[in-house]
Order: C-alpha cells, then sequence, then structure tokens
C-alpha cells in the first residue's frame, strides 16, 4: 500500500519508470479479471489496454482511494463488462447455459468442466459475474470490492458472490 | 476442499486463458507504449492548467490586481496624455514645456510612493514604493516594491511593439497585452482587470 502511494507519487510526477512499475506489478491481476470477464483474447488485451491508458491519461492529478489493485481491476472489469456484452450473449448461445446443467457423470474431460464453468459465470448477472471476477480472479476483498462498486459489504456484495459461486458448481 | 473453495478453484482454472503471465509479451509492450504516451500528455495538459491556475491566483489578490489597475491606468493616461512625447501623441500646450526639456535627456528615473486604499476605509490597503524608467526610445518600466524592499512585480509599457507586460517577480510569471488607443477609456482597463482571469 505504502509503495503503491509512493508510486503513485512519482506517476504524478510524471515519472514513466513508475507507471513500468504498477503495470508489471498488477498486469497478471488485470488479464486475470478481464479474462473472467472475456472469452476473446484480443478483446481482454483491449479491455486491460484502454482501462490502463484512461488510468495513464490522469497523471499529474490521479487521487488513490482504497488499493489501487482494486481500482484498477474495477477499470478493466467495467470495460470488459461492456466490452463483452455482445461476446457474452454469443457465448451463452454456443455453450450449455445455467439453466442446462450437464450431468457431472458425463463430463468426458477437464475442458468440457472448464467450459461448464465458464458458461455458468457467463449466465449469471452483469454484476454478480464482475464481483465474483473481481474477487476469485482479481484477489480483491470484499470490502474493496464494495468500495468500488459502492455497495455495502454485507448486505449485497458478499451475498451475491456466495449466490454466484453456488451458481457456478456444475456438481 | 469445501465447495467455495472448490469452486473458485474452479474458476481460476477454467479462466486461465488470457491471464497475461509474468512473461513480457508484444501486447505489454504496446499497452505500456500508448499509456505512456497518455501519461506525457496528460503531464503536459495538467502542467498547462497549473500555469494559468498560478496566474488565476496572482490576478485573484486583491494588492496585485489594485496595483495592476494602477499600473495599466499609468499606460492609459500615457497613451491619452501622452506628457513626454514618448508614444508620438499630441500633448497639451502646458505640458509642451515640459516636454522640450525632457527630450534633452533621453532616460528619467522617477519615484513615487503609492498608497492603495479601498472605498470607504481610511486604513490604507497597501503602501508601495515605485520606482520608473522612462526612456524615449525604449518606453517605461516601472518597478514595484514590497514593505521589505525586495521586488513585488516589474512592468514594461514599450513603444515597439506597443504592449503592456506584467513580470510577476516572486511568482515568476509574466502576462502580455496590448497597448492600443481603446486603452484611453478608463472603462476599458477596469473592465480588462475584471475580465483578466479569463484572459490569463
Amino acid at each position: 500500500m505504502l509503495e503503491d502511494r509512493r508510486l503513485i507519487a512519482r506517476f504524478n510526477a510524471g515519472d514513466t519508470e513508475a507507471l513500468r512499475r504498477i503495470y508489471e506489478k498488477y498486469k497478471s491481476d488485470l488479464f486475470r479479471v478481464a479474462g473472467g470477464l472475456l472469452h476473446d483474447s484480443a478483446a481482454v488485451e483491449d479491455a486491460v489496454h484502454d482501462a490502463f491508458v484512461a488510468f495513464a491519461s490522469q497523471a499529474g492529478q490521479f487521487e488513490l482511494k482504497g488499493s489501487l489493485k482494486g481500482y484498477l481491476a474495477s477499470c478493466v472489469a467495467n470495460r470488459a463488462r461492456n466490452a463483452g456484452r455482445q461476446d457474452r450473449r454469443r457465448s451463452m448461445q454456443d455453450s450449455p447455459g445455467p439453466g442446462q446443467p450437464p450431468d457431472s457423470s458425463e463430463l468426458a474431460s477437464d475442458a468440457e468442466l472448464h467450459a461448464m464453468v465458464r458458461a455458468a459465470l457467463a449466465g449469471l448477472a452483469p454484476e454478480q459475474r464482475q464481483a465474483i471476477v473481481l474477487h476469485v480472479l482479481g484477489s480483491l476483498p470484499f470490502r474493496e470490492i464494495a468500495r468500488q462498486t459502492g455497495e455495502s459489504v454485507n448486505t449485497v456484495t458478499r451475498a451475491d458472490i456466495g449466490r454466484g459461486l453456488r451458481g457456478c458448481d456444475p456438481y | 476442499m469445501n465447495g467455495p473453495k472448490r469452486i473458485k478453484n474452479l474458476i481460476r482454472t477454467a479462466c486461465r486463458m488470457s491471464s497475461g503471465g509474468s512473461d513480457w509479451t508484444a501486447a505489454d509492450e504496446r499497452i505500456l507504449s500508448d499509456a505512456s504516451a497518455a501519461m506525457r500528455q496528460a503531464h503536459t495538459d495538467n502542467q498547462r492548467v497549473t500555469r494559468i491556475g498560478v496566474r488565476r491566483t496572482i490576478m485573484e489578490s486583491r494588492i496585485t490586481k489594485y496595483s495592476v489597475a494602477a499600473t495599466v491606468l499609468v499606460a492609459a493616461s500615457l497613451v491619452l496624455f501622452d506628457p513626454f512625447g514618448l508614444f508620438g501623441g499630441r500633448h497639451g500646450v502646458v505640458l509642451a514645456e515640459v516636454a522640450e526639456k525632457m527630450n534633452e535627456v533621453q532616460t528619467i528615473t522617477h519615484k513615487e510612493r503609492r498608497v492603495y486604499y479601498e472605498v470607504g476605509k481610511e486604513e490604507p490597503l497597501l503602501e508601495a514604493d515605485v520606482v520608473k524608467y522612462l526612456s524615449f526610445e525604449r518606453g517605461v518600466v516601472e518597478q514595484q516594491y514590497n514593505e521589505d524592499g525586495s521586488l513585488k512585480f516589474r512592468v514594461h509599457i514599450l513603444k515597439e511593439p506597443p504592449q503592456i507586460i506584467l513580470v510577476f517577480v516572486e511568482e515568476k510569471e509574466y502576462l502580455k497585452l496590448p497597448l492600443t488607443d481603446s486603452m484611453k477609456s478608463p472603462r476599458v482597463w477596469l473592465s480588462w482587470t475584471r475580465s483578466s482571469r479569463k484572459k490569463a
């Protein structure tokens, strides 16, 4: 956290090395979050690209509220969610949706299991899906997700994630 | 493994695709390159905004505003009356003799003490020493000092090109405005000082 604050101070002063450090530090998380919401690798890259460039354009006046990782992950998730609406519809048509749970005994491979999980994730409500992706793939705590989404930790986020996770269970 | 943990692990494994590992790829280069360009642009823009902000702050200072107003009035009266023939205007008969004498010297130094009052108040807002250097070739330079003797600002009223340059020494900022016949009207310089925040 302290390191992030120092990086942000340098970033606001126009230090490109600080920008590179921030990217290196969080790029895996950002790609994971985008990858959880989008199925096309080019779209994933675009979502991370757009979110990070938008972040960089705030140099000089960026104010960090909460964690930097939470902020960046939420930006990526928002962009991925917007970009992925059409992709999501396509995925739901191509894959078995949450309303058609296959019999686990019929699972032939891990690939099919993973496809089921992805389809189940895709079938969740957008807000719920985003919260799960931020929590599971972005490793954000409930409090940070609530801060970024402006919702209450106990009443919305925790319950949403719990229900959503149960919805993704193929067994 | 309990239910939620097992599902979380499943999700992690299922979404491993496009997770952008630790290796540095062409995509990373593209993202970082575009972000760096955006950052540099933003930084330049923000600096510009900050500089304008500083000028606005300067012009919001009551003392500076009155000082500048007084200086612009001096400049306006120089254009209007041109008592020393600096700006090629016609001067009054009364001043003709003075002007003739002054033509013999090329540069004059003039010192004065300015006392600024706000309307309706007895106590002066500011007292300042002012030194002016009048050059028949170049124009006028006026320097106003703080009470501790440090230079507050310097004003250049130039003949060629006809313009006023205000240099705020402490703030390391300056403002330029054209010196035109329109400045003969006190209303013009009054409206200029009022709207200078926008012009800056």
